[in-house]
């Protein structure tokens, strides 16, 4: 994968270095461009006024919403958030769980098998690896139902186990093919380097192979985590009891609690909003980290 | 490179994790999917064969007729989304001069996509909430409250505001690729438009669309998948109503399997939409690469 080309603004690409950035703004704007600037911003106002309606409703009471609907909160109800915290606190447990098991697994498995069936010589390899990618042509929908009777005769309905299990085959795919993909894009000098040094595989593997995948691995982890926080219909049918039950649906239920109060409601979507938001900023981060480290441009 | 073969004990040890869970969990159900399709197979009873009995009954399902009506107005709708805002939003993203305010905007535009897909759809119920929704509320504000009304809640509306959330539909994947495939056209291109008169929408038209003709494909080709295949969103929305106003062949699916129990006739359902992806994807490639060389 490449990092995009204007990932950062000191990095400014080359075409647009060329049309205009060092023309600079001594030149007045053309009238073309002005027409962009009013386009792009009513654009995004619409694009972001749901957001920022749902921050500042999430503070107000019912009352508050129905007569004076765009003011200003009279007063802010930041209870509200302590509210829907605790309403939606074992939600966001369990899926906090299914991911912290399931996201480690699929990067140590794909990684292990990327690396075999990149590195390592042995009949059938490509075989392997085709079976493997024509997976990525099978839609959910085919499977939804097989897949449930599946779980429902090994007994794994309503535990965690009928999500951790799944979502751990299903995120290998990609993360097989991408492992794969990045471990023979690798110079074979390197490898060469520390096999004469008397490593083995499995050294060569931890030393070599895994430090150099991390910008990959930040990938798929980041994938397989969004994966898990946004699936709906599997949890949905696979758990019943609401104390195993992940965020996606319990959010769809918690409003309940509140007696259609719109407020608490809404401070609970942004309260679910967060874990993603803190997953974006800091895989991000590492991702961008790993890509411009030196190991990478040896 | 000099390659020696490595011990099969290591390599089977290594690949063992991942091959074990595929072929249960990803294998298995797949074989089981294309098989049980062709029996009558309710919950808790053993499947039997019966041919293409499902497909025979799939063909008389008048619900099934009803919802591909619906099915084809959003995979229109979906595409013609994916083909014009976001492409509009990168075009815009491009014309401006300084590289400073648009990675800003850009990261504007895209901030939705963190937000996880199932607040989103709750945001949007309670937009088209029919008491204090904000629709409703931003038609007071300019003077067309007589047009408010419970959006999802009636039929003449429902389809037409599911297909409307998200709206404007600027940001998201599309923009990103569409903006991956605009830096990737070299500047060259464009000053020589500059010095032959090619300008605004004749180039786009000219030469932008045609070289992003791998980013169009890309995208129509993930649209047509995801619309053929979601049916999370309207389960949550409106549950495939009022009546049937909203109701699509993959809910169907999910309808007669969990809540009928008519197994074998929902995973015909589920092998129908698989044939329909593996089709499309299939014509996708093909007439892609012709349309390629054409130009």
């Amino acid at each position: 994968m490449r990092p995009s080309r204007n990932a950062r603004s000191t990095h400014v690409p080359l075409a647009l270095q060329e049309r205009g950035w060092r023309r600079g703004s001594k030149r007045r704007p053309r009238p073309l461009e002005v027409l962009s600037w009013m386009a792009l911003l009513i654009l995004l106002a619409l694009s972001l006024l749901p957001f920022v309606m749902m921050l500042l409703l999430s503070l107000k009471t019912n009352a508050d919403i129905f007569t004076r609907f765009w003011g200003l909160p009279q007063p802010a109800r930041w209870d509200f958030y302590r509210d829907a915290a605790v309403a939606l606190k074992g939600y966001l447990l369990n899926t906090l769980i299914v991911t912290a098991v399931v996201v480690p697994g699929v990067l140590l498995f794909s990684s292990l098998s990327g690396y075999a069936l990149a590195r390592l010589s042995f009949r059938g390899r490509d075989g392997v690896f085709a079976l493997i990618l024509a997976l990525l042509v099978v839609p959910g929908i085919l499977t939804l139902i097989p897949t449930y009777a599946l779980v429902q005769s090994m007994g794994l309905l309503n535990t965690r186990w009928a999500l951790i299990l799944p979502y751990l085959a299903g995120g290998q795919v990609l993360g097989v093919v991408l492992c794969r993909t990045f471990f023979a894009s690798l110079p074979d000098e390197l490898f060469e380097a520390m096999r004469l040094d008397g490593a083995g595989d499995v050294q060569i593997y931890r030393h070599l192979a895994l430090p150099l995948s991390l910008p990959t691995l930040a990938t798929i982890a980041i994938m397989t985590t969004l994966g898990i926080y946004n699936d709906y219909i599997w949890p949905l049918v696979t758990i019943s009891d609401s104390s195993l039950q992940t965020f996606t649906v319990g959010v769809t239920r918690f409003a309940g609690e509140f007696n259609l109060d719109y407020g608490p409601t809404l401070a609970g979507y942004v309260i679910g909003s967060l874990p993603l938001i803190a997953l974006f900023a800091i895989g991000m981060r590492a991702f961008v980290q790993g890509v411009t480290s030196g190991a990478l441009k040896a | 490179m000099s390659r020696r073969r490595t011990s099969i004990v290591i390599v089977a040890l290594m690949l063992a994790p991942t091959l074990v869970l595929l072929a249960l969990f990803n294998y298995y159900p797949a074989v089981l999917g294309l098989s049980r399709a062709f029996t009558r197979w309710e919950t808790g009873e053993a499947p039997q064969w019966i041919g293409v009995g499902n497909f025979v009954a799939m063909w008389h399902d008048e619900f099934l007729r009803l919802s591909l009506r619906n099915l084809f107005i959003l995979l229109i709708a979906n595409v013609l989304k994916t083909l014009t805002m976001p492409l509009l939003v990168a075009e815009l993203l491009m014309s401006l001069r300084s590289p400073r305010w648009q990675y800003i905007l850009r990261t504007a535009f895209i901030l939705p996509m963190v937000v996880p897909g199932m607040v989103t759809m709750l945001l949007w119920s309670f937009i088209y909430d029919g008491s204090v929704g904000l629709l409703n509320q931003l038609l007071e504000a300019v003077g067309m409250g007589a047009l408010a009304r419970s959006w999802l809640g009636e039929s003449g509306t429902a389809l037409w505001a599911i297909i409307g959330i998200g709206f404007p539909w600027a940001g998201g994947l599309a923009l990103l690729i569409y903006l991956a495939g605009l830096n990737q056209i070299s500047g060259d291109v464009w000053d020589s438009c500059q010095v032959d008169g090619v300008s605004g929408l004749r180039r786009v038209w000219y030469v932008d669309l045609p070289l992003l003709l791998p980013q169009v494909r890309l995208l129509v080709i993930l649209t047509l998948i995801g619309t053929l295949q979601d049916f999370g969103s309207i389960l949550i929305l409106t549950g495939g109503g009022p009546g049937l106003a909203t109701h699509v062949p993959a809910l169907h699916m999910y309808f007669q399997a969990f809540r009928f129990g008519h197994l074998g006739y929902a995973a015909a359902i589920g092998l129908t939409l698989f044939v329909a992806i593996f089709v499309l994807s299939l014509l996708n490639l093909l007439l892609g690469r012709r349309l390629e060389r054409l130009i």
